[in-house]
């Protein structure tokens, strides 16, 4: 155990905001090709080749690092795709790629033996046996951990770990074992898995009713937001349904993760960087949670005894945040 | 082709448990699948008990495997893996990282379908390791698991999820617990009382998804009832059958009619409403029949 | 239907995205009403050939509603569109994607103020830039620019 300051890893669904990361404190941006070999395939979002040499040249000259996400399970007729990708992030001088398939992992250990390799959240890994595989078969020198484990068990994942482990610090909150959901397919045909999205965008549909906003996913009602009623991404895991008689957030509420109330008992138990989910969020986004959370770092770096979280970078945060709100998920006991 | 029982999804009592499994010995099944696959507080029964489950449906000529847990978060349910990874009697049925590691060269294993594996790339890797079976993702298409059958490693069986409600996630937080609006640590094992999980509407009373403790499933169950004939052609070794509390011996010697040639009475048994989207590629919950295409 | 406010959109937007014509080919031939609720202008327009062109008042795809000051701090990156639709300042009915689709594509847009630099002869050029990139970072001038603007137009 020791206190290092972790790094803080940054999205960028783009140029800009890769730079907003790097200019606002980004220790390394991740970003994803523009196709389904990660997990924000959406339209018109994530970089193309020129897009990704001039963003790791920007990183590069500030002596940031670029992390690459392929992050999705490549299937038998697209595979050669994720390899190719693979090919590529080593030609462009990536300095890491964050993947998640036993058999791409595989792939790249053995056709770039050079190559960084992290484990993705979409790997499943909460345990450190499950690190142990992916460490002696691919070499993998890091993971993101799923978001949830509690924080006892998450020392004991951390203390027995043969990589580095890096945990989601802020950002929408995904409350299900990331890789373990199909929730998204069952209703639309895609799934983060397969499909690298997660409701996606072609199924969504808003209508402002006279009841309110209604959210549908392929025509399935998610939920009803009253006229000033904060609202979430229309996910089915953050919509109302019920039991009984009465509508509720049976799975979660439209909320988003903060973790800087735990940053000194991470930097005690050797987290190795902190994440900040978002690549399908805006420049502006990336800028002020970047600025927020290198300030927290730093403040809590320089001094972990008398570190106390400000008010206003809960502030920043919490307008930035689904539903106007943060909540510690799974590190917080009454969470569960 | 086969008939397996997948493992109890539910928190039964013992006394139920142990009743379903007495009945067990005397279906048409071939395998059958046991142990706690969803939440590690669900201790109704002791390793010892599964046991003896085991000894009598392995005494009664069925084919014994044992499941383990999907999600993996306390030291102790890892402790408990290890446990079951070192028996020397059962194959298991490995249904997360952790317990392909521990398995990895020493025994033959079933690869469950909590495993994300969807390339022969990821399934050849696994037959390395020693897995002699598998079950696709249940969001796999058939299309896919054809190609997949085409270049799979030799002696790998593969098992299709045919029948019950789809296990879509697992999350660290108890949805019946929430349900109830008590916390994880005091639920008490109250899904006990849901011995088929807990129906969740949408606020137009459409049935979406059942709460089945930490895991959502299916709000309808899965029905691959009319497609054995083309799962029958693409070299599929057995179908799986998940058990509900009721009506799952109806389920079972329906299917084992069809699978014998016998279309006397296919629909005997067979829920009303059932879904079948994933098989072709569509949205989970749809239900379609070969003609749509 | 405001004219003179769709005219300045439109060659604005254009000039902003002379270089994502292929992306914004993808969506030839939606249509898109912006309104801004405060002010009870209607903005028409729809991709046209890979540019922005005005459209007539009618069906469209998709509808954006926002006050002026919201849709403001959006154009100028002061706010993201996620955050303003969860405090429920932005309204987005019809086809999600194509809002989606423009959205990232707006989002990709590099504005870059010295592009102009790049194209004098090495080594004048990276030098002229490098010299008023490191100006910029040692005033801070981009930062204060952003602060002056996301102070005006507080909500």
């Amino acid at each position: 155990m020791n206190d290092h300051k972790p790094e803080l890893i940054c999205p960028a669904g783009g140029l800009p905001a890769l730079k907003a990361a790097v200019d606002n404190g980004a220790d390394a941006v991740y970003v994803g090709f523009r196709d389904d070999t990660n997990a924000r395939n959406f339209p018109g979002l994530n970089f193309g080749p020129d897009d990704t040499a001039r963003g790791i040249e920007y990183a590069h000259r500030a002596g940031k690092k670029i992390l690459l996400a392929l992050n999705t399970y490549p299937q038998v007729h697209n595979w050669s795709v994720w390899t190719t990708a693979v090919d590529r992030a080593v030609e462009l001088g990536i300095d890491a790629v964050i993947m998640a398939d036993p058999g791409l992992l595989r792939y790249a250990a053995s056709h770039h033996p050079g190559l960084r390799l992290h484990l993705s959240v979409q790997a499943s890994a909460t345990t450190y046996k499950a690190l142990e595989f992916y460490h002696q078969r691919f070499g993998i020198r890091r993971a993101v951990l799923p978001r949830v484990l509690s924080l006892q068990q998450l020392w004991h994942t951390i203390a027995n770990s043969p990589v580095e482990i890096e945990v989601f610090g802020y950002g929408s909150l995904c409350v299900m074992v990331e890789g373990r959901c199909a929730l998204s397919s069952y209703i639309t045909g895609r799934s983060p898995n397969a499909s690298g999205v997660c409701s996606p965008a072609e199924s969504v549909r808003w209508e402002e009713t006279a009841l309110g906003r209604e959210s549908r996913l392929n025509g399935v009602l998610i939920d009803r937001h009253g006229l000033n009623e904060a609202a979430g991404y229309p996910t089915l895991c953050k919509g109302r349904y019920c039991t009984g008689t009465q509508p509720y957030y049976a799975v979660e509420e439209p909320t988003s993760l903060n973790i800087l109330d735990i940053l000194p008992d991470l930097f005690r138990h050797g987290i190795a960087a902190v994440k900040v989910e978002g690549r399908q969020r805006s420049p502006a986004y990336v800028a002020s949670v970047a600025r927020v959370l290198r300030e927290a770092l730093d403040t809590c770096a320089s001094d972990p005894e008398r570190y106390l979280v400000r008010s206003q970078w809960t502030a920043v945060l919490d307008r930035l945040s689904e539903g106007q709100t943060h909540t510690l998920g799974a590190y917080h006991r009454p969470w569960h | 082709m086969k008939i397996s029982l997948g493992p109890i999804h539910y928190y039964w009592s013992k006394e139920n448990v142990e009743q379903f499994y007495r009945s067990v010995e005397h279906w048409p099944v071939d395998i059958v699948y046991l142990g706690e696959t969803v939440c590690a507080k669900r201790r109704a029964l002791r390793n010892a008990d599964w046991l003896d489950i085991a000894a009598r449906l392995a005494g009664a000529g069925k084919s014994v495997v044992i499941s383990t847990l999907a999600l993996l978060e306390a030291n102790s349910d890892l402790l408990q893996l290890e446990k079951i990874c070192a028996n020397a009697h059962y194959m298991v049925e490995a249904n997360d990282m952790s317990a392909v590691h521990l398995l990895a060269g020493r025994s033959p294993f079933v690869v469950g379908p909590h495993i994300n594996c969807y390339n022969s790339e990821t399934l050849s890797l696994l037959a390395g390791l020693g897995a002699t079976r598998w079950v696709p993702p249940v969001e796999l298409p058939a299309t896919t698991i054809a190609m997949l059958q085409n270049t799979r490693p030799e002696a790998m069986e593969t098992e299709v999820f045919a029948y019950g409600h789809l296990p879509l996630s697992f999350s660290a937080r108890c949805f019946t617990a929430r349900a109830d609006n008590v916390g994880k640590d005091e639920c008490e094992q109250r899904c006990i009382g849901d011995p088929e999980g807990r129906a969740l509407f949408t606020q137009e009373h459409e049935r979406l998804f059942t709460i089945n403790g930490i895991q959502l499933q299916s709000g309808i169950p899965c029905n691959l009832f009319n497609e054995m004939v083309p799962m029958s052609a693409m070299g599929i070794d057995i179908v799986r059958i998940s058990p509900q509390f009721t009506a799952t011996e109806l389920v079972v010697r329906a299917f084992h009619a069809v699978l014998n040639g016998d279309y006397t009475s296919p629909e005997k048994g067979m829920p009303a409403v059932f879904c079948n989207g994933y098989w072709y590629g569509e949205a989970g919950m749809k239900c379609l029949s070969a003609e749509d295409d | 239907m405001d004219p003179v406010a769709t005219a300045i959109f439109v060659g604005m937007a254009n000039r902003v995205l002379a270089k994502r014509q292929p992306d914004l080919v993808r969506l030839e031939g939606r249509r898109v009403v912006i309104e801004v609720s405060d002010l009870g202008k209607s903005l028409y327009w729809m991709i046209r050939r890979g540019r922005i062109a005005p459209a007539p008042v009618g069906a469209v795809d998709l509808r954006i509603a926002g006050s002026a000051k919201d849709l403001c701090r959006l154009a100028l990156r002061l706010d993201d569109p996620d955050t303003l639709f969860f405090a429920r300042r932005l309204v987005l009915e019809g086809e999600t994607s194509i809002g989606l689709h423009f959205k990232n594509i707006l989002d990709s847009v590099d504005l870059d103020w010295f592009a102009p630099i790049r194209y004098l002869p090495a080594p004048l050029g990276p030098r002229i830039r490098q010299t008023i990139d490191r100006a910029i970072r040692i005033t801070q001038a981009d930062r204060r620019l952003h602060d002056i603007l996301d102070r005006a137009l507080q909500p």
